[in-house]
């Protein structure tokens, strides 16, 4: 199997949608896998066994050449997850009738009131604590979130 | 400063409005540009937005009842522990009541403060949090004192005036609540979650005996058995079923 071949494989398995491909050859193995849309590829395990090299020519067997990183969500690994830091139902407004508290591309700092968590009556403005750029907001207005839940997606830079 | 005032620091610092939209939006506004001592208040005479749960209004006759707010630092409280701050304050303010009256005085759960069956206060507790640290917690209270009259809308509304058949002193009213407010938040500042919660469940209103409740599918009879960690109301229907129920997923029928 040569670069190529990596290559259409990869491909392949981010087309056909399925999460996990392994391939185990004579003299290598090799598995992808992808996370649902974002269709990140990890680079592939790469085991060699001995060759018997047959011709005497002095070129690195193919399949120990690092497969590149193709992942198209390299950017994404850059990016933080704001989560939520308790129980209870997701606000974008401080009250139905006035404007979110932020939207995507916006400019945020530590400090910087991104929604507000109620809990059993309770009203808890949750603070940045990071600065950077919203990227998604994650969950839609007046729904549940659990503890840990993500909110945000920043980025940081 | 008034002498009947007992604390140590809340209600020490306080700012008097004749009219505000809410005092809690005032008070976090305050919040915002400044620090403000632990304790420091914010009273009016007559808000013109004040808010209840969520959207509801609160209604209030001007200069007759006592609106407030308090600003409190609990930084040691987990933010996966806040309820407790909705027990330590309806305590606080059924203990306040109680001293002001003299009368028996429980807390509808989770936080309305009764007489009887009637409602006689509310309140609205607003939290800053930058995790894992809660910044500030804000208590707004709506307590009706010298109040006549309520619209036919809230038949479960009284005034203490109503209550006990006189007017009475709203700066003792202001005092007795800064100062019983303050000895719960200190028991709870010392760590005595289990007390607290103790009390809580013996002040609860309607606890331990049949009453009617309404979830979105049907009217049925239980009784309160317990309070959660996280606020949750465990309600055993006769046939001994208990079910938990979160804020909003349940109804009193009073």
């Amino acid at each position: 199997m040569n670069i190529k071949d990596i290559e259409n494989l990869i491909k392949f398995v981010q087309k056909s949608g399925v999460s996990e491909v392994s391939l185990e050859q004579k003299d290598f193995k090799i598995t992808i896998k992808t996370h649902g849309r974002n269709e990140m590829v990890h680079a592939p395990v790469m085991v060699h066994a001995p060759q018997a090299v047959h011709a005497p020519m002095p070129v690195q067997p193919v399949a120990t050449t690092p497969v590149p990183a193709t992942s198209p969500s390299a950017d994404e690994s850059k990016l933080v997850t704001i989560k939520s830091p308790m129980i209870g139902t997701f606000y974008r407004t401080p009250s139905p009738d006035k404007p979110v508290f932020v939207n995507v591309g916006d400019e945020i700092k530590p400090g910087k009131v991104l929604c507000i968590i109620e809990a059993m009556k309770l009203f808890n403005e949750i603070e940045s604590e990071i600065s950077g750029k919203i990227v998604k907001v994650l969950v839609d207005n007046s729904t549940p979130v659990e503890y840990d839940q993500p909110l945000f997606l920043v980025d940081p830079s | 400063m008034d002498n009947r005032l007992q604390t140590l620091f809340t209600g020490r610092q306080a700012t008097f409005l004749e009219t505000v939209n809410s005092t809690n939006s005032y008070l976090l506004h305050m919040l915002s540009k400044n620090h403000l001592p632990e304790g420091s208040v914010i009273v009016a005479h007559h808000q013109s937005e004040g808010r209840g749960q969520a959207s509801e209004k609160w209604v209030s006759e001007t200069g007759k009842n006592l609106l407030l707010s308090i600003v409190f630092y609990p930084s040691f409280l987990s933010t996966q522990n806040l309820f407790i701050l909705s027990k330590t304050f309806a305590l606080g303010i059924a203990d306040g009541i109680r001293q002001i009256t003299g009368i028996e005085i429980k807390i509808k759960w989770p936080n309305d403060i009764y007489a009887g069956d009637k409602k006689i206060c509310g309140m609205l507790i607003e939290n800053s949090i930058r995790n894992p640290n809660v910044n500030h917690t804000v208590l707004g209270i709506g307590l009706n004192v010298n109040q006549d009259f309520y619209p036919i809308e809230i038949p479960n509304a009284a005034s203490l005036k109503i209550l006990v058949g006189h007017e009475l002193d709203l700066d003792e009213c202001f005092c007795c609540l800064c100062n019983a407010i303050e000895k719960r938040y200190l028991q709870l500042k010392a760590g005595h979650f289990d007390q607290i919660h103790e009390d809580y469940v013996a002040a609860l209103y309607r606890y331990g005996a049949f009453h009617r409740y309404e979830n979105p599918s049907e009217q049925f009879r239980a009784k309160i058995t317990a309070v959660g960690d996280d606020g949750k109301l465990f309600l055993k229907r006769e046939n001994g079923l208990i079910e938990k129920y979160d804020f909003k997923e349940v109804k009193f029928i009073i």
